[in-house]
Order: structure tokens, then sequence, then C-alpha cells
């Protein structure tokens, strides 16, 4: 259901507008329509304020050093941005020791090579003898040429050998017989090793500290999340008080809102307290009208899958009751295994008892439709953890009955059905969606499209199939030639449809281009229904892929029971069955939710002929966020 | 003994298409999709679970394969006929063929949803939809491989 909206204007008077503003964001109900993109000194502070808390919450919650005992500070009565600035400026002294670190790191990776020398020692030796140093390498092979070009001035020692090349020092007098040197030269910080490696111990340390000052901070969490509540809340007023235009010289502000009708007279009794003038009025044509969903504990269980796509406009129905027990039979369908609905439903059940996160109780609501939906298709389906229920010799005769849809073509023939009545059903709702916002005449296209299939159904199963056609214990052919003149009412159908679809649809073009351009939605009609119709197939193919893989695993499970040694033969058999069942219920158990994501979305919505772009109804309250 | 060998051969290869093409389909396809999605992590490690689902999509082509496999597994004996040989074969090369070009494209889907998750786009279940668009036909040639296996006689 989509709530009826009120159009209201409200003229605030300019000197009580600060404390009227923040009363209406206290009631929190009044969805106001403030500009796309506000802009004022006052927001852009409050946006740089919240990415700034996000970025040190972050900052905090990054910190990975664990057992770190929680620095006591007096943080009673501290000032929220104080806090912030402290993080930010350990963040910051941080990144300067980490790259400090990593440049000595590099340093004493350089140095280690050459081993662990005084440079006051070598630079005494440069001093007092008047020789200077280098370091060179080269390829081992060449050493030894390199060794006796090298004019006679110039001294050289070997260092070290590694990975067939050779590093040496060359101590010379005169730069111009370096020349004779055909190496090439190593440039190294003239560091002591030693001491770098104690300079890189202190900074670890105070990395150290830094991290562990830093996760102090974690207790402030709470009051982070509540600072941020309120700074989305000033964002909010702020929005507002720049959205207001400003009328009658400025001493009354102008703006338009949108109220729930089931709590316009709450909000009228307000606003009668209040400094303001107010109309109420009907929304207009043209309109944007803020949506909001309003369905039972069920339905809304389902409204996320309807704002995945898009919010409803005002204009039609909110199609989530509509395609709410189907997406739950359907996800059952997929699965389609009695044992991982149990599973399913069993950790559901743990987690509403036990789960603490209150975020994500709706979800696990959802679970448990779906889990029992899954319990009864498996039922029906003939499966359960893989193996076949008519199979079972443990399990009495009365269980058994449960499995009507044991065989492939039965299923798969079920499958169609649903998809056939889901799509009827879809035209169905489309028609009385267009009469009820577009009068009559509107709703005979999608009317005609409705008589059509229904007329295609009944020759096509009724007199086309040959045979005996039942869907498991449903006689379905049987069924339709039982309709008294069955064939003519059959022919009726489809003729009056295509009838309707040639002469209404495009109701706004004149009656006799009409059928030409109604030849072009024959055409889409035609191409697409039966390939939409066949897409529910997968409502079957998954649950048997499902079904097969887990007989797979199953299989293999014994061929280990029965083949491999006595003592590891249990053991394997439990391991593979409980990786199996496992690997396969997280993936069909994925697959079953996509599937008939799809088939609502893109199926079933084509039939229902949903346009969508609703906006949806965003009250200025507080603790919005 | 001449005509068994090649019967049997032509079968094997059908098998052998039949996992090989849609395995190599469903991890060409899944290299595709993580990587894009260990790009996203970089950018937002708390988005791991819905990385992991964004980009597991193509994993599911392998399955059919394996499951095809299965159904098709216990007609390959020493003895098989030429008839049911060509059976599995075309199995093999129907159910290998879309396996291995769906999971390709199905990852270059999931992972262009792994990097709008990772950019801040709540866009996980609108991703999976459109990777579920191809998905479909290689549910249809499993569903068409295992129909074909009535006709073995």
């Amino acid at each position: 259901m989509i709530e009826k909206m009120k159009k209201l204007y409200l003229l605030i008077y300019h000197q009580s507008k600060d404390e009227f503003l923040e009363r209406l964001q206290k009631i929190g109900v009044v969805h106001l329509d403030t500009g796309d993109n506000i802009q004022s000194d006052a927001i852009q502070d409050i946006k740089n304020r919240l990415s700034k808390l996000d970025k040190c919450k972050k900052i905090v919650l990054s910190n990975k050093t664990k057992n770190s005992k929680v620095v006591q500070k007096s943080r009673d009565g501290g000032d929220i941005e104080q806090y912030l600035s402290e993080i930010e400026n350990i963040e910051n002294r941080l990144g300067a020791e980490k790259s400090r670190l990593d440049n000595i790191r590099k340093e004493i990776e350089l140095l280690t090579k050459w081993g662990d020398f005084d440079p006051d020692t070598i630079r005494a030796i440069e001093e007092r003898s008047g020789y200077k140093l280098k370091l060179f390498y080269a390829r081992d092979k060449d050493y030894d040429d390199i060794v006796s070009g090298i004019s006679n001035d110039v001294f050289v020692e070997k260092i070290i050998e590694e990975k067939s090349k050779v590093f040496f020092a060359v101590f010379y007098k005169n730069p111009a017989s370096l020349e004779s040197v055909r190496a090439s030269e190593e440039k190294i910080p003239l560091k002591s090793l030693k001491r770098l490696k104690k300079e890189a111990a202190r900074i670890e340390e105070s990395i150290g500290v830094l991290e562990k000052s830093k996760s102090s901070y974690a207790e402030l969490m709470d009051e982070f999340d509540k600072y941020r509540v309120d700074l989305e809340d000033s964002l909010q007023y702020n929005v507002v008080d720049s959205s207001l235009s400003p009328e009658v010289e400025g001493k009354a502000l102008f703006i338009r809102g949108w109220v729930p009708k089931r709590v316009l007279k709450f909000v009228e009794e307000f606003l009668e307290k209040e400094d303001v003038a107010y109309i109420v009025d009907d929304p207009a044509e043209g309109d944007e009208i803020p949506i909001k969903l309003r369905n039972n504990a069920f339905n809304r269980l389902f409204e996320p899958i309807t704002k995945m796509h898009s919010m409803p406009n005002y204009g039609e129905m909110d199609p989530t009751p509509f395609f709410a027990p189907f997406f739950a039979a359907f996800f059952g369908l997929c699965l389609g295994d009695a044992g991982y609905g149990l599973v399913l439903f069993i950790t559901v059940i743990v987690a509403i008892l036990f789960g603490k996160n209150k975020k994500i109780r709706p979800i696990l609501y959802l679970g448990f439709f779906l889990s029992l939906s899954t319990i009864i298709a498996g039922a029906v389906l003939d499966s359960f953890f893989g193996f076949k229920i008519t199979e079972m010799t443990l399990l009495p005769k009365a269980l058994k009955k449960t499995a009507i849809f044991t065989d492939m073509n039965t299923q798969m023939s079920f499958a169609i059905m649903l998809g056939v009545i889901q799509i009827l059903f879809g035209y169905f709702l489309q028609t009385i969606s267009k009469i009820k916002f577009g009068g009559i005449k509107a709703g005979l296209q999608p009317l005609g499209v409705f008589l059509l299939i229904t007329g295609t159904v009944i020759l096509g199963v009724g007199y086309g199939l040959k045979g005996d056609f039942s869907i498991g214990p449903m006689p379905v052919k049987k069924i339709i030639t039982s309709i008294p003149h069955g064939f003519n009412v059959g022919a009726t159908l489809i003729i009056a449809g295509v009838a309707l679809i040639l002469l209404f649809n495009n109701i706004d073009k004149k009656i006799f281009v009409r059928p030409f351009l109604g030849l072009w939605e024959m055409y889409g009609i035609v191409t697409g229904i039966p390939g939409d119709v066949l897409s529910y197939i997968r409502l079957f193919a998954l649950g048997l892929a499902g079904g097969l893989l887990g007989g797979a695993f199953n299989m293999i499970a014994f061929m280990v029971r029965d083949s491999a040694p006595i003592g590891i033969n249990y053991i394997g058999m439990i391991a593979i069955l409980l990786a199996g069942h496992i690997i396969n219920i997280s993936l069909s158990a994925l697959s079953a939710f996509v599937h008939p994501l799809r088939l609502i979305l893109l199926e079933f919505y084509k039939a229902y002929g949903f346009v969508g772009g609703g906006k949806a109804y965003d009250p200025f309250r507080k603790g919005a966020a | 003994m001449g005509e068994m060998n090649s019967a049997f051969i032509v079968a094997a290869i059908g098998l052998g298409l039949m996992i090989g093409l849609s395995g190599s389909g469903s991890a060409i396809g899944l290299v595709i999709s993580g990587s894009s999605a260990m790009g996203s992590l970089k950018k937002r490690p708390e988005a791991f679970g819905a990385l992991l689902v964004a980009s597991i999509l193509p994993s599911t082509q392998g399955i059919y394969g394996f499951v095809g496999y299965f159904i098709y597994s216990d007609l390959v004996t020493p003895d098989i006929s030429m008839f049911n040989a060509s059976l599995v074969l075309g199995a093999g090369l129907m159910l290998g063929i879309v396996a291995l070009v769906s999971a390709i494209y199905q990852g270059k889907i999931c992972a262009s949803s792994a990097s709008a998750i990772g950019s801040g786009h709540e866009v996980l279940g609108q991703g999976l939809v459109f990777g579920a668009l191809p998905e479909f036909y290689a549910i249809l040639a499993l569903v068409a491989s295992i129909l074909l296996k009535n006709l073995a006689q």
C-alpha cells in the first residue's frame, strides 16, 4: 500500500522560525520540499565535520593491536571535536613515523650486505690519508679484468660475493683515476648499521605507543555515534533552513511539505499552537509526491526488494504485497530441498533467539518464511539432503505422500504453470491499476493481453496437447476441457483480447491510428510473453541442479565409506557430507534468492506495468540517520 | 571392437567437454570478478560480505557442468552405443560452450558491480539481477541436456 499524502503550505513568522523548526523536527512527520543542491557555509561546515568524524572512526576501528590496555584519560565532559583532532594528530604522527621507519629499513637493507662498519672510522681514514672511499659492484666473471685494469694509485678491496656479483670497495686520491674502474657504483648512506637498527627499534616502539593511545579512543565510539546523529540532525535542520524562501519582505518564510493523511490531524493540532499560517491541500497532477509504503508485518519484509528496483510512483499500486507470496514460494522451489530448508530454519531460529544485532532482524524474519517455504517445496519436490524422499526406507508412508511433483517433466510443467499464473496475475493487476488511476479505457489494453493469454492457454493446453495432460495431481487438461464449449470460449477470448489490444493501445492517439500501432504492440506481446513464461523454467532447473549436486555429494561420500580403509572411511564420509552440503546450500541459497528476484523485477514487473521512480518519504526529523 | 572403441571415445570427449569447458568458464569468470572485488576491498574493507556475494555468481556454471556429468556418467560404459555416445557428446558441447561463455561474461558483470560497490554505491541486489541474466542460458542448457538424456536407448 502507498500511503495517501496531503500537501501542506507553511508560512512561518521569521522571528519564531528557529523554535518552530526545532519543534517541527521533533515531531518528525512532515516531509519538506527542500532544494536538491542546497549549499551554505553552515551546511559545508557540518559536512566537513561529518567526514572528519567518519575518517576518525575508521582510524580508531582500523587498529589491529590486540590486548592493548585501554589508556585511561579523563574523558568526561570533553569536546568530541577535540578528541577528533587528537585522533587525526596521532594518525599523522603515525604516518610520519611509519614512513621514517620505512626509509630506515630500506637503508638497513642496503647496508646489511656491506657489513657493520663505523662511518667515523672511514671519515678518519679519509681525513688522515687523503684517500676517499667509493663502493662498486660487478659481475663476478668480470671482476678479475676490472682489478687488473685499474690504475696503480687506486686500492681495491673485495667485500662480498653474492648471486654471481662481486661487491668491492675502492680507495682513491685522484677522481680522474676512478675512470679506470669499469664497474657500477653503489651509492649507500655511510651510516652505522648498529645505530640504524637502534633507531628503527626506537621508532617501532613509538609506533606501538601511538597505536595503543589510538585504540584507547575506541571506548568513545558510542559517543561518536551519538555525535554523528546530532550532526545529521543539524545538517537536516540547516538544509531546511536554507530552503525557506522569504516572503512579505522577509517577515515570513515559506516552504511546501507533505504529511501522511493518517497523521494530518496530529500535525494540524501541532500547527494550531504555533506561530505559523498553513494551508492543507490535495496533491495536484504533476506534483512530486513522496512515497511511503505501508504494509502488514509479512509484506513489509519484502519492501527492500521493492526499493531495490525503485519506489513506485503515486499513480500506481505498491507491488510489494502482490509479489511477496510469490517470492517466498519461488525461493523455496529454487532451493527445493526439505533438508536444506530445515538447516536454514534452525539457523534462523537460533539467530533470532540469540542474535544481538537488532538491525538484521527483518532479514531473519524474511529468512524464517523463506526457509519454511523451502521445507514445503522440498517435501513437494521429493528431496531431502539430495535424497529422494520417496526412496527413503526409514520414513513412514504418510510423509511420502507430500511428494507430488516427483518426476522432472511434472516439475517443469509446474514451474511453467506458476509462470503463467504470475504473469496473468500481473496483467490482471495492471488492468485494475490502470482503471483505478486512468479510467476504464486505460485498462482495456492490459485486459486484452490477459484475455489473449487465457484464451491461448485454454486452446493450447485443452485442445492442442495430445494425450492426457496433468501436472502432478492436477488434471489440468481435464479441468480445461470440462469448461462448456471450451474451444469456443478460448477462441472468443483470443479474438476479444486481440481486438482490445488493437483498439485501445496508446489511448491518447486517434482511434484509426491505433490498430497500426497495435500491430507493433501485438508483435511485442507475441514474441515477449512466451519467453517470459519459459523464463520460469529456472524455478525447476535450480532446484534440480541443487538436488542433483547434493545427491552427487552423497554418492561420493558413500563411495568413500565403502572403499576407504577402516578408520578413515566414516570420518571421510562425514567430512565430505558436511563440506559438500555446506557449499551446495550456500551457493544454492544465493541462486534461490537472485533468480526469483529477477522473475519479480523483470517478468512480473513487465506484466504489472511497473513504472516506479517515486521519491521516498523522508520527513524532517531527528535521528534520521 | 573398433566400433565400440570409437563410440566410447566420442562419449568420453563429451564428458570431458562438459566438465572441462564449464569448469574453465567458472574459473575464468571468478578470476575476472574476484580481481575486481579485491580492488574494491582495498577501498572498502568493510564491504567484504557484499563483494563476496557479488563476485561468486560465475561459480554456478561449473556446478551445472558437474551436475551434467553426474547425469551422463552412468551412460558411459565400454559398450556404449554410437547413438548414446553422440548424445553425450552433444550434451557436453551444448552445456560446455554455454557455460564457458556465460560464466566469462557473467564474470565481467560481477566485476562491474564489485567495483561499483567499492566506489560506495549500494548496488549488490541490482548487480545480482544483471548477473542472473546471462546465467539463465546456462540453466537452459543444463535443462536441455538433461531432457536430451531421455532420448538415450
